[in-house]
């Protein structure tokens, strides 16, 4: 039923996924066209020209349109030239259920989260053809990786966002080993965390930490955050939006002025002065409080990380390789019980020397890897620090715990009885 | 000590009150708030022209229909189940029978999951299938409403809302069924209000409703069919106990495919089978009185860049009283709202009503001219965002657990 109020009620604004990407597209071009004092003064000086925002994004070519397009962007080698080796992905909209009770809606690669672990050899060729089932556009960035600058996933820097029904190739070389990442770097607050992330794990045959920790079993964990309301409600008005912005884009009708990008910084300020305001600017701002009440690892919250979802295992006399990626919002303390362990690695690269510690800090956008030895037998608490994030819903205990368990332990000489609400 | 003891009673009564009202509540279950409601302040100008051709007028200032609306919410321990209540008051008209008063017009609990919904309360009567694009929802009222038989006072606010007890039942997203019991408010023949809680009516309705933020190409968004019944009081001696059954059908259709310049239109129906009636004069015999109206807009909305710049819209409205000769009434109604910022519009309207010589002589009235200018504010805002909402995209193209009230505070 129509409502009288829709009439009188003014729209909420453009495109939510336009929020962000304005306020990127002023930062990344302030410098050179902000009043003020000039660049240099800070010292920060730019070789005059060199920085061109180029063409302008594919989305308002006349005549021009992403549905069932395959894109193949410029820089890498072609199929012929090297060995690839070949990935599919998509970007899906999905339920995902954080712990029995708790389902709530996520961008997601695969439909899974996190999404789907890729384990390559350093310098192999990898080319990852992905599809975008969803309304909203995406791009990838291959966190940590060396990639060529074309492949590396910044939308309206390196590439245009990969369109609703469209398939983009990135192609590029896997390099340096270590733990490295993917997320979505498209409208990066809500997608990067709910929750198209996911684990890029590069192996060498000359990786000295192996040589030093002979190791045969390692775990990856993601750490998470989720606000499931910020990401209903934010999902909700972005798809909304991209459902105009869809339409006007298949009718060829989409303008800069629509989506909130514009070619060059000037003809943001020339927008600007005709009247139109961005969606940020006072009296227009969507005004969201994040507030995460979920925390995971590899997408569960404890108790759901115990069990068949896999809690760590180790043995008397073994090493084991835990690979922390943080796809969260915070900074996240992995506390290990019961042993010190070595931080061998930080942002996927071999450290120069082997810290023992028993706590890590796992800030957004890093990865760490520690390397625990089997010499404590028991069942052991992994869990952050941060006690606000080892609860569900406010709700203790909860959230990012994990346990590692000695398989050989025998018979334990006390165990104790679980609950959810202790 | 008869009294002694009265005191004692009643203060265990009083003391026992609070344990009676709700069982267990949880401070730390704090329910999702939706603050939502609008004032809306307009210059009337009105030039009226009686039966025998003599013309007056006047200005005046007109608050009504602005309201406030608290919408609660809160899942029933997981989500798919939910609780809900409304409370709003709304400001009545000057010059009629609730002039002084604020009117609660919704005040209702409710239950509901992923494919029904329940309340119970005091709400809309379900006698209209869609609203028109006019400032306030009682400028066409006679030609948009099925009337109240039971009434006869001039607050709009007896034709519009009244007790129910109602329920909708989802086949498919966009197709539901719904039903009611309904009260109608009851008044003497003065106007009065003599009773407001008597359940004396009912509906039953079928409806293909995709909300406008699903569908943005052109087709059509709401279709729905409704039967509503009702058993008017009596009033007086001529104005005796009766039944009245109406049906009503309404189409909302996107004509254009272009979200920055959308143009829809609304067309509604109804056929009121009525009861007999000897004249025009009162209000609740026009209630009564069996007739046939139909209204329809066509709405023009500006929106560069996806913003509403200025909405424009057009609505016609006819009716005809069918025991009557020449008793047929019309109405021609344009109107602005030219948003001045996020839910702060500048309104205009203007609407030219004729009545034929029966209708004009019941009425005293044979054409009437009336200009609205003014502002209104409008808010919705949400507190506490942890409930779903039924109409998101989530719940009706991804079939997820994303649900909540058809209408809370919004």
């Amino acid at each position: 039923m129509s409502s009288r109020r829709e009439f009188l009620k003014v729209a909420a604004g453009a495109a939510a996924g336009g929020v962000a990407s304005v306020a990127a597209a002023a930062t990344s071009h302030g410098a050179a066209g902000a009043t003020g004092p000039a660049a240099e003064a800070y010292g920060v000086s730019a070789p005059h020209g060199a920085y061109d925002s180029g063409s302008g994004s594919m989305m308002y070519m006349p005549g021009h349109s992403m549905i069932g397009a395959r894109t193949n962007p410029p820089g890498a080698p072609a199929d012929d030239q090297v060995e690839y080796r070949e990935f599919d992905l998509s970007f899906d909209v999905a339920e995902h259920e954080l712990l029995p009770g708790v389902k709530f809606p996520v961008f997601a690669f695969n439909g899974q989260v996190p999404g789907p672990l890729f384990r390559v050899q350093e310098n192999d060729w990898i080319k990852v053809n992905v599809r975008n089932n969803t309304e909203e556009m995406h791009t990838i960035h291959w966190h940590g990786v060396d990639l060529i600058y074309t492949m590396d996933g910044v939308p309206m820097v390196n590439q245009d966002p990969i369109h609703p029904d469209e398939v983009f190739v990135y192609r590029f070389q896997a390099r340096p080993m270590g733990t490295r990442f993917y997320h979505c770097h498209w409208s990066t607050p809500l997608h990067a965390m709910s929750a198209l992330h996911g684990a890029f794990i590069i192996d060498s045959p000359n990786d000295p930490i192996r040589k030093q920790f002979p190791y045969t079993r390692e775990y990856v964990l993601a750490l998470e955050a989720f606000d499931i309301n910020f990401t209903r409600k934010h999902m909700n008005e972005l798809l909304k939006g991209m459902k105009r912005v869809n339409k006007l884009m298949a009718d060829q009708q989409l303008t800069p002025l629509t989506h909130g990008f514009f070619q060059r910084y000037e003809h943001f300020l020339k927008a600007m002065q005709d009247g139109w305001r961005p969606p940020y600017t006072r009296g227009n701002a969507e005004v969201s409080q994040i507030r995460p009440t979920f925390f995971a690892i590899n997408g569960k919250s404890f108790p759901a990380t115990i069990g068949e979802h896999g809690h760590l295992k180790i043995r008397r006399g073994e090493y084991i390789r835990i690979r922390l990626i943080s796809g969260s919002w915070f900074q996240h303390s992995m506390h290990l019980h019961g042993h010190q362990f070595w931080v061998v690695a930080e942002d996927g690269n071999v450290l120069p020397y082997f810290k023992r510690a028993n706590t890590i800090h796992v800030a957004p956008g890093k990865t760490f890897d520690i390397i625990v030895y089997g010499d404590n037998p028991g069942f052991w608490d992994l869990h952050d620090h941060n006690e606000l994030h080892t609860m569900n819903n406010g709700i203790y205990p909860g959230g990012m715990i994990t346990m590692l368990e000695y398989e050989d332990m025998g018979q334990p000489p006390y165990v104790p009885s679980f609950s959810v609400n202790q | 000590m008869k009294k002694t003891l009265a005191i004692a009673i009643m203060t265990l009564v009083l003391a026992a009150v609070p344990a009676a009202q709700a069982l267990e509540i949880d401070p730390n279950v704090m329910p999702e708030v939706n603050l939502g409601g609008r004032v809306i302040a307009t210059v009337n100008a009105n030039r009226a022209k009686d039966a025998a051709g003599s013309r007056d007028g006047d200005e005046h200032m007109d608050f009504s229909d602005s309201s406030l609306l608290l919408g609660f919410s809160k899942y029933l321990f997981d989500s798919r189940r939910y609780g809900f209540a409304v409370i709003g008051f709304k400001i009545p008209e000057d010059g009629t029978d609730l002039k002084d008063d604020i009117y609660f017009h919704e005040l209702h609990a409710g239950v509901g999951g992923a494919s029904w919904e329940a309340k119970l309360g005091r709400s809309r009567l379900g006698n209209a299938l869609i609203s028109f694009p006019t400032l306030r929802e009682e400028d066409l009222l006679a030609y948009t409403h099925v009337g109240n038989g039971s009434s006869n006072a001039e607050a709009e606010e007896y034709q519009l809302f009244g007790n129910v007890i109602a329920g909708n039942w989802w086949f498919t997203k966009a197709l539901s069924v719904d039903a009611g019991i309904t009260g109608r408010t009851v008044t003497d023949v003065a106007g009065a209000r003599t009773s407001g809680d008597q359940l004396n009516g009912a509906y039953l309705g079928l409806a293909y409703d995709l909300p406008e933020s699903i569908k943005v190409g052109r087709g059509v968004r709401y279709a729905g069919l409704r039967f509503d019944t009702q058993e008017a009081q009596e009033i007086d001696a001529m104005l005796p106990k009766d039944r009245m059954n109406a049906l009503i059908g309404a189409l909302v259709v996107n004509l254009s495919g272009n979200p920055e310049s959308t143009w829809v239109l609304d067309l509604q129906a109804i056929m009121n089978h009525g009861a007999s009636v000897t004249d025009l004069a009162s209000e609740a015999a026009r209630a009564r009185a069996k007739a046939t109206s139909v209204a329809t807009s066509i709405r023009y909305g500006y929106r560069p860049a996806l913003q509403t710049h200025w909405q424009v819209a057009l609505t016609l409205a006819w009716k005809d009283y069918r025991d009557f000769s020449d008793a047929t009434a019309w109405a021609i109604v344009p109107s602005l709202a030219y948003r001045l910022g996020s839910g702060v519009d500048f309104l205009a309207q203007y609407r030219y009503s004729d009545y034929d010589s029966t209708l004009a002589a019941a009425l005293d009235r044979k054409s009437e001219q009336m200009v609205w200018l003014g502002l209104q504010f409008a808010l919705d805002a949400t507190f506490n965002e942890t409930v779903g909402e039924r109409k998101s995209i989530l719940n009706l193209e991804h079939n997820m657990l994303d649900i909540g009230p058809m209408g809370g505070g919004h």
